[in-house]
């Protein structure tokens, strides 16, 4: 457990033995240490920061390109490979470094379409059943259009047929092929826009500061695509701590609309090592290739569903002699598992399937299961994602399939950074997420390289810049404050557990979204950083923040339950009011602005088809609350 | 503890890129791969795997049970 946090004396960056880091010490700062020293016993209600250092006269690295690409996973990749092969010049950031961040490294489900032996309707049919009848249809027909291309691209590249980690080298070696320049390591901060209003470019800071200062990164270009992944509240059991929401939170200060929060991912953990997030991934190093999900979507499986957190707010079951919240001791369903299995053997063998190389394996790892992977992992328990929402749901907004933020002009987002509902309100079981991530990243830049044939360029003020560069390093000037670590404590409490998030309730939610607000308005801007690490840090506590008031405030606003929104007090669909995505904007008094974004009617489920038919999976309290008539 | 020791390091950097939370750092003095930010480990295995003389140690005890186990 992590330590709980006290007022203390606010430590640098640790360093190895006998050494000291170029950016960390001066002699004003050994001077504050003394001074500290003596007063921390009167235990101050913020803590002083022994690593401020002005950052006024820190190193700039400037850039200037036609497409910026922010993030260097599935979606990055394929949008930098495509806006260079359309002539653009492209430069890529990323905060860790090629195919390693977020999670591309462990994605290896896929589900590629085949219209050879796929039948187009039943795909669309289960995926909205699903997705509970919010999924984009015409994103969902642009999948099955080009996610067999994918495979192939991969598999030209050799990357179809290699283990994750081996696979970020591949995309390096074609990122490199296709003159992509690529800068590492960086935090990404803010977005810039020129004279006339347009997104041109981004700036951010290298973290690395053990052998040099951080320095200020800034890219003019002439289109920006955010290609950020998603995020979580760097909860346990998930590999995804190094993504914290920057995309939305970038797009979202730059004027985007923001969709898809009130909907969650709600993947599990084991609870004797809650945090061996490899242990839930062994499969990802199981196969020899891509593993590929052969047959259509099942119908009303559901995916990833609420179940854990239902069965967690279940009395009896919580607090029983089994185990524990949201763990499970249901025996797994046999008859269903083997009927989908027959299924699955009915496919195979046809189509791509049967080509060389590409087949299901799922042997071992070669090098054994990770340490501590074993029978004494436990039971498995919820909340391991708190904070990440549907794969491919939750995002900037776009209103017309070319990836570009609705409402602002030069800003492009792709894969997980784009709020497409590519799967609605549940994620439909596997095999959408990375394909969908490339199919998006390769047409935001189709889309991104003829804006800018089309743009004549327009200057970036040098206001703009030094304004969002102060902004940037303000908590490494900052004399006292709050760090990063208490903060995400307090939000990681506020928001992990089952009776905030996952089981929602109007009052639960006007609470945690109360203790959210005040964090944001009077913590947020006094938080420190003694380090490089530690400044990126506040930037992700910050972004984290942002979330959790979209996802309170989205929660709150769509008054009826649908996949994996679950409101206690509206326990059922209700097509005639939220046939709808919720979109976020940023109103001009900076209040966060809520709107109904209504679909398509044809997208609505048939009306002449039973309730339970067109939602398989019921709510408790469903019915009963139906028959009042209250639910639409 | 998640990451707890690099031990045979032959400095090629592989892990501290691999690494998508800044945990570990090149020390420019020795030419080796350091732990920076062990609090910052998430487990991923990612530095385990890239490391290409299997120098490091990972124990998979990091325990936020009470934060999960909603329970």
């Amino acid at each position: 457990m992590r330590p709980v946090s006290q007022p203390k004396e606010h430590h640098m960056t640790r360093n190895p033995p006998g050494r000291t880091p170029f950016s960390t010490l001066s002699r004003r700062d050994l001077l504050t240490i003394g001074a500290v020293g003596a007063t921390a016993l009167a235990a101050p209600a913020v803590i002083r920061n022994l690593g401020a250092r002005p950052m006024g006269q820190s190193v700039k690295e400037s850039y200037d390109t036609d497409v910026l690409v922010i993030g260097s996973g599935f979606a990055g990749t394929f949008a930098a490979v495509e806006a260079s092969q359309k002539g653009q010049r492209v430069l890529m950031l990323d905060k860790g470094s090629v195919g390693w961040s977020g999670l591309s490294p462990w994605a290896s489900d896929s589900r590629p379409f085949d219209p050879a032996i796929y039948d187009r309707e039943e795909w669309m049919e289960n995926m909205s059943t699903n997705c509970e009848w919010i999924n984009d249809r015409g994103w969902f027909d642009i999948f099955m259009d080009e996610s067999l291309s994918i495979l192939d691209t991969l598999d030209a590249w050799g990357a179809s047929r290699c283990k994750p980690f081996e696979r970020s080298r591949v995309f390096r070696r074609v990122l490199e092929e296709n003159g992509v320049e690529i800068v590492e390591r960086v935090m990404v901060t803010s977005l810039l826009k020129d004279a006339a209003g347009r997104v041109a470019g981004a700036v951010g800071f290298t973290f690395d500061d053990t052998s040099q200062d951080c320095r200020a990164i800034t890219v003019t270009a002439k289109a920006t695509i955010l290609c950020t992944g998603a995020g979580a509240y760097k909860s346990p059991g998930f590999p995804n701590w190094g993504q914290t929401f920057d995309g939305d939170a970038m797009a979202y200060e730059a004027g985007a609309a923001i969709t898809g929060k009130e909907f969650h991912d709600t993947h599990g953990t084991f609870s004797n090592h809650s945090a061996a997030s490899y242990q839930n991934w062994n499969w990802a190093q199981e196969v020899t290739g891509a593993f590929i999900m052969v047959g259509a979507p099942d119908r009303a499986t559901g995916g990833l569903t609420i179940d854990a957190a239902l069965r967690a707010s279940a009395s009896g079951v919580a607090r029983g002699g089994g185990a524990p919240g949201g763990g499970t001791e249901m025996p797994p369903d046999m008859a269903a598992m083997a009927a989908a299995a027959e299924k699955n053997l009915a496919y195979k063998g046809k189509g791509f399937l049967a080509r060389e190389g590409l087949t299901l394996d799922f042997g071992l790892p070669p090098e054994g299961p990770p340490p501590g992977d074993g029978p004494n992992k436990g039971y498995q328990v919820g909340g391991a994602t708190a904070g990440m929402g549907v794969h491919k749901s939750e995002g900037v907004f776009c209103a017309d399939y070319t990836c570009k933020a609705d409402g602002v002009e030069g800003l492009y987002a792709a894969g997980d950074a784009l709020g497409s509902m590519l799967c609605g309100a549940s994620y439909p079981g596997r095999g959408f997420s990375s394909y969908g991530s490339a199919i998006q990243g390769r047409r935001a830049a189709r889309f991104a390289s003829e804006a800018v044939a089309a743009t004549s360029t327009s200057e970036v003020p040098q206001s703009e810049i030094d304004t969002k560069i102060a902004a940037m390093w303000a908590p490494r000037e900052r004399q006292q404050g709050y760090s990063p670590d208490w903060v995400t404590q307090v939000l990681q409490g506020t928001m992990t557990p089952f009776h905030i998030l996952y089981i929602k309730e109007e009052r639960r939610l006007a609470g945690a979204l109360s203790s959210i607000e005040y964090l944001r308005k009077h913590i947020v801007p006094n938080l420190i950083a003694s380090s490089g690490h530690e400044l990126r840090l506040a930037h992700e506590t910050a972004n984290m923040l942002l979330n959790a008031e979209m996802k309170l405030r989205a929660g709150l606003f769509r008054t009826e339950s649908r996949g994996t929104h679950f409101r206690e007090d509206y326990p059922a669909r209700n097509d005639d009011d939220w046939h709808c995505w919720v979109l976020m904007r940023r109103g001009t008094d900076g209040a966060m602005r809520m709107s109904k974004h209504m679909l398509p009617e044809a997208w609505k489920p048939d009306a002449s088809a039973s309730y339970r038919d067109t939602y398989p999976r019921s709510y408790p309290g469903e019915d009963a609350f139906r028959a009042t008539g209250q639910a639409g | 503890m998640p990451i707890e020791r690099i031990h045979g390091c032959t400095g090629c950097e592989n892990c501290v890129k691999a690494c998508p939370t800044d945990v570990l750092r090149m020390d420019p003095d020795t030419g080796l791969a350091f732990i920076a930010h062990q609090e910052a480990c998430q487990i991923c295995h990612l530095c385990r795997l890239a490391c290409p003389v299997d120098a490091i140690t990972l124990t998979p005890d990091k325990s936020i049970l009470p934060l999960v186990s909603w329970a």
